[in-house]
């Protein structure tokens, strides 16, 4: 005989509260630190940006990212770097042949004059090509230096820095 | 009628929360997939480009620093044009030795500051970084050049316009050197490409 003393079976329940508040705290940090900007610009594997307090936004332009092993222009491999050097004979020389010639073809492509116009011998003050670099903190200056004479000799004289936000 | 109110009270439902988690249960994975963890932002920069300035164009309120980061990060700060007085352009330059092995960025700033304050058009700065200087380095010196943290959360804004050249060690007796070279005959002064403080093209 049952007993009458014992409780009454009652169906198990989910308790839904701790896992409602988990989940609304997660929501609220996600929408806050939401953010919808566009960025034309994927990050290389293996460089670590330096960190800046510049709030000057990201604007299209050329990809080009050094890091210890390569240089490359979106995200094409353009020349190889031997911890972060390259060879001698560039810094001799002031540039990189194999990155001026790339980035030659960039500039062209950019500068082209749309069908029916002429080609102005240089582009408008405003209007110049820019390079968006990347460049690992890690670099050293001399090859970034390099690198930003080899983009002037292809006709680059603008850089932007990507940094990330402190 | 305590009896009906007990009733009453064993009758009320719970909230059904299953919408409530299936909206959850979409938001959060879309909210998470299309967040942005880091935030990236540029330092807009320049390299030195040799053009032709017409003559008697050069302002007398603006200077153009020079800014030498030392491989062992010393700072050596020194200003040219303005209305021409080498003197108080020399006493507005500065060596600023390092600061625990890192540029002395706040000595540096208050230094720009003096001489935003006695020449208030001037925007241009020649960064010359030694070959074995780090990127992180000269980002936080350019970061240093460009603006510092004024009252409350504005900046105020110091040289914004940032150009990167190189510093070419002096020979024993000499200055040292920019590595821009100018024309032949020396007639072409260097014009800087203006380069807006925010954003650009």
């Amino acid at each position: 005989m049952r007993s009458r003393f014992l409780k009454q079976a009652k169906a198990p329940t989910l308790m839904l509260t701790p896992l409602l508040d988990m989940f609304t705290i997660i929501l609220i940090f996600l929408i806050v630190s939401f953010t919808a900007e566009d960025y034309d610009l994927t990050l290389s594997k293996d460089i670590e940006l330096p960190e800046s307090v510049s709030r000057s936004m990201f604007k299209p332009s050329v990809n080009l990212a050094v890091n210890g092993s390569e240089v490359s222009v979106e995200g094409r491999h353009v020349v190889s770097l031997t911890e972060g050097h390259a060879p001698e004979a560039a810094y001799a020389a002031g540039e990189i042949p194999e990155l001026v010639e790339h980035l030659a073809a960039y500039y062209d492509e950019l500068v082209r004059p749309l069908p029916g116009e002429e080609r102005a011998d240089a582009p408008a003050a405003g209007d110049e090509p820019v390079i968006t670099v990347q460049a690992d903190r890690g670099l050293d200056y001399r090859t970034l230096h390099l690198v930003l004479q080899s983009a002037a000799k292809a006709g680059f004289f603008k850089y932007r820095l990507a940094v990330l936000k402190r | 009628m305590f009896d009906a109110y007990q009733r009453t009270l064993a009758e009320v439902e719970e909230l059904n929360m299953i919408p409530v988690m299936n909206l959850f249960i979409v938001l959060i994975p879309f909210l998470l997939a299309t967040a942005a963890f880091y935030q990236v932002a540029v330092i807009p920069t320049s390299t030195p480009q040799q053009v032709a300035q017409p003559a008697g164009d050069e302002a007398t309120d603006a200077v153009m620093v020079n800014l030498v980061i030392a491989a062992d990060g010393a700072l050596t700060l020194s200003a040219t044009g303005g209305d021409g007085d080498e003197a108080k352009l020399a006493a507005l330059g500065a060596e600023l030795p390092p600061v625990g092995g890192a540029p002395d960025v706040a000595g540096l700033q208050a230094r720009l500051a003096a001489l935003k304050a006695e020449y208030p058009a001037s925007e241009t700065a020649f960064i010359l970084p030694a070959d074995s200087v780090g990127v992180q380095t000269l980002v936080e010196v350019i970061d240093g050049v460009r603006e510092r943290a004024g009252a409350g959360d504005a900046m105020e804004s110091l040289f914004p316009v940032t150009v990167l050249s190189q510093f070419i060690a002096p020979v024993a007796g000499e200055a040292g050197a920019v590595d821009v070279e100018l024309s032949p005959e020396g007639e072409e002064p260097l014009e800087l490409l203006p380069e807006p403080a925010e954003g650009g093209p």
